[in-house]
């Protein structure tokens, strides 16, 4: 047994040079101090994007993206196909626990300032990872097709409109017509199983490619690490124990928690009180929200859109503009930039749920 | 630029010709009415003729005062009030409270008259009227009876569809309520005033006067409006049945009715009661004090076997199926999916609702199939509800021992990287 895999690996070898690779991977190291933690949050973001690819060819096998047949079919992967209910569950709480950790991973990493030079590109293939998970979120929900996700699409393509020239046009888009019909609902379904997984997988092998080509990053000002691990088997072993203990949570909240399906969509009735989106964009909804009608000239809604741009774009740029950290200088104005970050976001969400309501 | 100067030349000055011209035509044919403009002077009061007909339905369709009083509303009264209001020109005086419905009936029997308003539109209240007990009162010169003015006002008269009209439906009862729940004077008319009383204690009175269901009768649905009169005893199965055909038809097959007859019980209101109709209740069978069929049968007596055998039938199917929504709801709340049970718990409500339907057969065979029936389908839904509360468990169960293995790996990989880190420190 063991010469049949010698020989394979030797027949690899001549071929692709592979040993070359696994030197390299058996000589990796990971520093060890108190934020060695947060190297996790990755690998726990890349565990629940593997769950929702295989949940979510498990529920393709059933579901039906029309109007007529979304509602139907998901109700019959809940009650008739054995352990449907389980699929769909873990596959609605691991789309929220991915979201959840890529913002925990892209903030851990924007206040240890890992994106600086050289790992610029690492940063701005992460971000545009994490507007591809917002993207799925956004398409994936409207695909049960009850009444809340389709109000909420309707609400979320409708700001699209405000942007000036293109925005009838990516209304128009995003709906296949004037209006959130089955057209929309096919549209979406393309972009969720087809158009944004090609796109993930590219971003996501250069993005895992590029980590671990560089390794990890260490904080700036952190010249010296005393304790260092091996990236095998040490790190991936913990890596796999936090992997598990993420698979306990999502087993605990998929059971006992099970998603709802809710009410089927019917377009003619007047939308239910409390439209909300799902709770990762509550705090762009929140924003808009706050903008009033009116400032000065423009439409209130444009000036927050164009306000979203501008910082999504500054968001992919950090590195390029963290003059200081590219240094190995402390920058503190992008930590406070961080922290601000996440008290706005945390607590306008917060405030959604509980004083907005 | 020419072309379109051509445009308008050609098509759009003819245009504004024609639009100035007919709309000079539509004006000088409106005709004046001199008679609003001079009452308005002298009367103040919100209930007078000139101010409540500026809402009346003859004046938005175009009836002047002169179409109903005659004289000329084209004099200005103020300079010859005489002139205007000059018999010669058939000024009539207000017509007496006997006169009224044949005044109104001029032209609300004419349908060559009214057809012109709505093609659709009735012509027989006149005639319905003469039949009702008001008709037939006034004709004897009783002048306290209702005429047509009574229920609809004189100069405030509105759709029956205008909710601020006093024969829509919802107003029905208190409009009646005006004479008939004055026991003062509907003294010598031996009939009770306190039906509006008893009406709003009732089943079709909760659901009109205060859920607002329009489709819930009124006093005219049942007594009839412009014929009114109190059903006859054997008319009252006809009456109920307009809504409820279903159980009128099971009683009129029953034999109930043929004992009914014999013994001049006023059919349904025998046990609904006439303007207290109750909702039923569980008591309301067998034959308990507050039961219907106990006014007849006493305990031992011939029925009474059968109408406590119907009763407990009943029953027991509704407890089966409060049974099968309580199981149902704790499914629910344990996040189960339940659109189907709930589905099928739709079908047994209508099987309970036929078996209480089915009880005006006054037979217990045929309740007995209905709810036999009825309580397959709950069964059914009864194994469906503890399928689902199984379900359950085996995925509180399976999530335990999904978490067991899950907690022995984990432990396993603890312990494997502290044996690594161990070894290394070596």
């Amino acid at each position: 047994m063991r010469t049949y895999i010698t020989n394979i690996f030797d027949w690899l070898d001549k071929r692709y040079n592979i040993k070359v690779v696994i030197r390299f991977l058996a000589e990796k190291k990971v520093p060890i101090y108190k934020h060695t933690i947060w190297y996790y949050m990755g690998g726990i973001t890349l565990l629940f994007f593997i769950i929702q690819v295989i949940t979510g060819i498990l529920l393709l096998l059933y579901y039906r993206p029309t109007a007529e047949g979304a509602f139907e079919s998901v109700q019959f992967i809940m009650t008739q196909v054995h352990y449907g209910w389980l699929i769909r569950s873990i596959h609605s709480w691991s789309a929220n626990l991915m979201v959840l950790f890529v913002f925990i991973h892209m903030f851990s990493v924007l206040l240890l300032k890992s994106y600086r030079s050289p790992r610029e590109l690492t940063w701005v293939t992460g971000v545009l990872l994490m507007y591809i998970s917002l993207a799925f979120g956004f398409t994936g929900y409207l695909l049960p097709w009850n009444e809340l996700s389709f109000f909420a699409t309707k609400v979320g393509t409708d700001i699209a409109g405000v942007i000036p020239f293109v925005g009838e046009f990516i209304v128009r888009f995003l709906r296949g017509g004037e209006d959130v019909t089955g057209a929309t609902l096919t549209r979406l379904f393309g972009f969720h199983v087809a158009v944004l997984p090609g796109a993930v997988l590219i971003i996501l092998a250069i993005h895992l490619l590029m980590v671990q080509r560089q390794g990890m990053s260490k904080p700036v000002g952190l010249k010296e690490v005393k304790r260092e691990m091996l990236f095998f088997p040490d790190f991936f072993l913990r890596d796999f124990l936090g992997w598990l203990f993420a698979i306990g949570i999502l087993a605990i909240l998929a059971a006992v928690f099970p998603w709802e399906l809710g009410q089927k969509a019917d377009p003619f009735s007047p939308a239910p009180e409390g439209i909300k989106p799902e709770w990762y964009f509550l705090f762009m909804f929140q924003t808009l929200k706050f903008f009033p009608a009116k400032i000065l000239i423009f439409d209130g809604e444009l000036v927050a859109t164009f306000i979203f741009a501008v910082v999504g774009i500054f968001w992919i740029l950090v590195p390029f503009l963290d003059f200081k950290s590219k240094k190995e200088m402390k920058s503190p104005i992008f930590s406070i930039i961080g922290i601000f970050a996440i008290l706005y976001v945390g607590i306008i969400t917060l405030l959604s749920y509980f004083v907005f309501k | 630029m020419k072309s379109i100067n051509r445009h308008f030349n050609n098509i759009y000055i003819p245009f504004l010709i024609i639009f100035l011209f007919s709309s000079t035509a539509l004006y000088s044919q409106e005709k004046r009415n001199n008679c609003i403009e001079c009452h308005s002077e002298f009367e103040e009061e919100e209930t007078s003729p000139s101010i409540e007909f500026k809402n009346d339905i003859h004046n938005s369709s175009g009836v002047l005062c002169s179409d109903c009083h005659g004289g000329d509303p084209e004099i200005d009264a103020s300079e010859d009030q005489e002139l205007a209001m000059d018999p010669k020109k058939g000024y009539k005086k207000p017509p007496k409270h006997n006169e009224v419905p044949e005044f109104c009936a001029r032209c609300h029997s004419d349908f060559e008259y009214m057809k012109k308003f709505n093609p659709n539109i009735r012509v027989d209240q006149y005639e319905n009227y003469l039949t009702s007990q008001h008709g037939k009162l006034l004709a004897t010169g009783d002048n306290k009876v209702a005429n047509c003015v009574s229920c609809h006002k004189a100069h405030g008269v509105k759709r029956k569809t205008d909710p601020a009209s006093t024969v829509f439906v919802a107003q029905i009862p208190e409009t009646c309520s005006i004479c008939h729940s004055d026991a003062e004077y509907m003294k010598g008319y031996a009939i009770p005033t306190d039906q509006l009383e008893k009406y709003k204690e009732s089943i079709h009175g909760e659901y009109l006067l205060e859920e607002g269901d329009l489709s819930a009768p009124a006093c005219n649905d049942c007594h009839g409006n412009h014929g009114a009169a109190p059903p006859g005893i054997e008319s009252v199965h006809n009456v109920c049945g307009v809504c409820h055909p279903g159980n009128s038809q099971l009683f009129l097959n029953s034999t109930h009715k043929k004992y009914f007859e014999e013994f001049d019980f006023p059919e349904c209101t025998t046990c609904h009661n006439n303007h207290l109709i109750q909702k039923l209740t569980k008591e309301s069978l067998g034959i308990g004090e507050q039961s219907v069929c106990g006014i007849c049968h006493a305990e031992g007596e011939v029925g009474s076997a059968d109408a406590v055998e119907i009763k407990n039938s009943i029953e027991n199917f509704s407890a089966l199926r409060d049974n099968c929504q309580i199981l149902s709801e704790e499914a629910e709340r344990k996040g189960m999916h339940v659109a189907e049970i709930k589905y099928q718990l739709n079908n047994v409500d209508t099987e309970l609702l036929k078996a209480r339907s089915m009880v005006h057969s006054f037979s217990l065979e045929n309740v007995k199939q209905i709810t036999g029936e009825g309580t397959k389908l709950a069964l059914d839904v009864r194994e469906m509800a503890n399928d689902a509360l199984k379900e359950y468990q085996i995925r509180r169960v399976g999530l335990v021992i999904s978490l067991f293995f899950i907690f022995i790996a984990g432990t396993a990989l603890y312990l494997k990287i502290k044996d690594i880190d161990r070894r290394r420190t070596k």
